[in-house]
């Protein structure tokens, strides 16, 4: 990691909603990513999950966030709000590997040489995850991984 | 412990302007006219649209075709315009279409008929265009052809020329407020930057018009300086804006539309291409506008390979401690109306220089040696004789810290 204070440090998620299926991102600055998958949970009662994970710099993870948006704009869903939500529309059968593939690249030959993945033996990461990441800035190599 | 040497990174990502739909790459050829079929199918595959359509249906909503306006030739002495209704009437805007009067440009009035009353028709739109046209009526520059004569001449009282009028007839007399409210409101969708940009330069690639004052001719220029550099301008709504090598933000080159300078322009996007290739960001026009102009105005080059390594200094501030170009307004914003909180003032957004004056303080403390300009000294407030607070010490305390263990 950079000389960066890793209090400013955030996450980026991808999301598939258990209920519908239906893929999104978001971004959360806590530094428990569990609550911020809590409140999707609690709002339609059903366990969700983050299937990926990234870490970084705050202002890499915000810029992330807003490429992601910008680039797939026209896939995002435009119901139940009058703007464009971070949920991508079933329409375009859009899959994980499709956005993890967007996000990876873009992290590489941005570059944003902060984020980076975590591993998979932590994914996908679940309700009963709460607390996994409490170390994740004294313990980093454990966790995370640098993207291909 | 040794500090940190930065460099810019150069983004690696491709730019393929083969995936936009750019309408403007049309050739007038490519152009086509579509049936009003084609709308009506794209409508009605839209789930909202079909959704307030099956509600119709649902609840057997119909509409009669008798209820349609009727259209009358209607003698201007009996059109008023109801101060409850209307706004005040903009002569700045009465004068810009009298300056560019062609009856091709003007639409029907719309007025209401209240009660029946033919002799007093409540104005409701085009206020500004019929108040035009009959000054030019009681002026003798509008001619009507004479019955007897044949000969087109000024009409003899020109409170009985005669305008097409689109008459609603009613007895609800809040109505034609309400009317002029959704024609002007929410019933219309105004025209804006991008479509003036899109007929400016159509008219000059399709037709070699020049426009008033060279206007079609410079937006044509800007285009192709703007799509060379992976900025290819998009109005909103259109599927591919956001997409890397667009650009959404012709309002605000429209804003500077009368900066004529196409050195100017052509170093803004130049370089914005350079260190950001294809992700445009409006504030490139403050940043690289105030930048360009600064060394300008102090007689100082703004090329050669001395000004090229100062830029990759600069571009390395801006990606090592800020990430792009809406990250370092973001943060600067923030740290702008957090100086002024300082100083017990509330703050908007600051002035475009802001972002520049910023990176330049940032410059000058990494021990940057290319001359800089005076708004490094700007956003520095000085309460008494041995107090200052520096915008910069608004930063976030990581990115200082940041600043503190780095160098050029």
């Amino acid at each position: 990691m950079s000389a960066t204070l890793n209090s400013d440090f955030s996450w980026f998620y991808n999301i598939v909603q258990s209920h519908n299926l239906v893929l999104g991102y978001g971004i959360t600055t806590r530094h428990d990513p569990w609550s911020r998958l809590m409140e999707y949970s609690r709002s339609c009662a059903s366990p969700q999950q983050f299937c990926n994970l990234y870490y970084g710099n705050t202002n890499q993870i915000k810029d992330l966030e807003r490429y992601v948006k910008s680039q797939w704009n026209k896939y995002r869903l435009d119901e139940f709000s009058d703007k464009k939500l971070e949920w991508l529309d079933p329409q375009y059968k859009i899959e994980i590997l499709d956005l993890e593939k967007l996000v990876e690249s873009r992290i590489v030959n941005y570059p944003y040489d902060t984020i980076k993945k975590v591993k998979n033996k932590f994914l996908p990461f679940s309700v009963d995850n709460q607390g996994l990441f409490d170390n994740i800035n004294l313990e980093s190599g454990k966790y995370l991984e640098d993207i291909a | 412990m040794p500090k940190q040497k930065i460099k810019f990174v150069p983004n690696k990502e491709k730019v393929d302007l083969s995936k936009i739909d750019d309408p403007l790459a049309k050739k007038k050829e490519d152009l086509v006219k579509k049936p009003i079929t084609e709308h009506v199918d794209q409508l009605l595959s839209n789930k909202k649209f079909k959704k307030i359509m099956d509600f119709y249906e649902a609840n057997n909503i119909t509409f009669d075709s008798e209820d349609i306006p009727k259209f009358e030739l209607r003698p201007i002495r009996q059109l008023l315009t109801p101060e409850e209704i209307q706004r005040l009437l903009d002569q700045i805007h009465a004068c810009n279409i009298l300056s560019k009067f062609d009856f091709d440009n003007v639409s029907p009035v719309c007025v209401v008929r209240l009660n029946g009353d033919d002799e007093n028709l409540q104005v409701f739109d085009t206020m500004h265009g019929i108040s035009v046209i009959a000054a030019l009526a009681k002026r003798g520059r509008i001619l009507v052809k004479n019955k007897k004569t044949g000969k087109k001449e000024p009409i003899k009282d020109w409170l009985d020329f005669k305008y097409p009028c689109w008459i609603i007839d009613t007895d609800d007399e809040s109505l034609p407020a309400v009317a002029a409210l959704y024609r002007n409101g929410e019933g219309s969708k105004p025209w804006g930057a991008y479509d003036r940009h899109r007929v400016y330069v159509r008219s000059h690639n399709f037709y070699n018009k020049p426009g008033p004052n060279g206007e079609y001719k410079l937006a044509a220029e800007k285009h192709n300086i703007m799509v060379s550099n992976n900025a290819v301008p998009l109005p909103d709504q259109h599927p591919d804006l956001g997409m890397t090598g667009t650009f959404s933000r012709i309002d605000v080159e429209a804003k500077k539309s009368k900066v004529t300078n196409m050195d100017e322009f052509k170093f803004i996007f130049d370089t914005n291409n350079k260190y950001w290739k294809g992700n445009n960001d409006a504030s490139m026009f403050g940043f690289y506008g105030n930048l360009y102009r600064g060394y300008r105005s102090l007689g100082l080059p703004t090329s050669g390979a001395e000004f090229d390594a100062f830029l990759d200094e600069l571009h390395a501030i801006i990606k090592t401690f800020f990430v792009s170009m809406p990250e370092l307004k973001t943060v600067t914003t923030k740290a702008y109306q957090d100086w002024m909180k300082k100083q017990d003032r509330n703050a908007g957004n600051p002035g475009d220089e802001c972002a520049l004056s910023v990176v330049l303080k940032i410059y000058q403390r990494l021990g940057g040696k290319h001359p800089l300009l005076s708004i490094v000294n700007s956003f520095v407030y000085s309460p008494s004789k041995n107090v200052s607070i520096d915008i910069y010490d608004s930063l976030p305390l990581s990115i200082r810290q940041h600043v503190g263990n780095s160098e050029l």
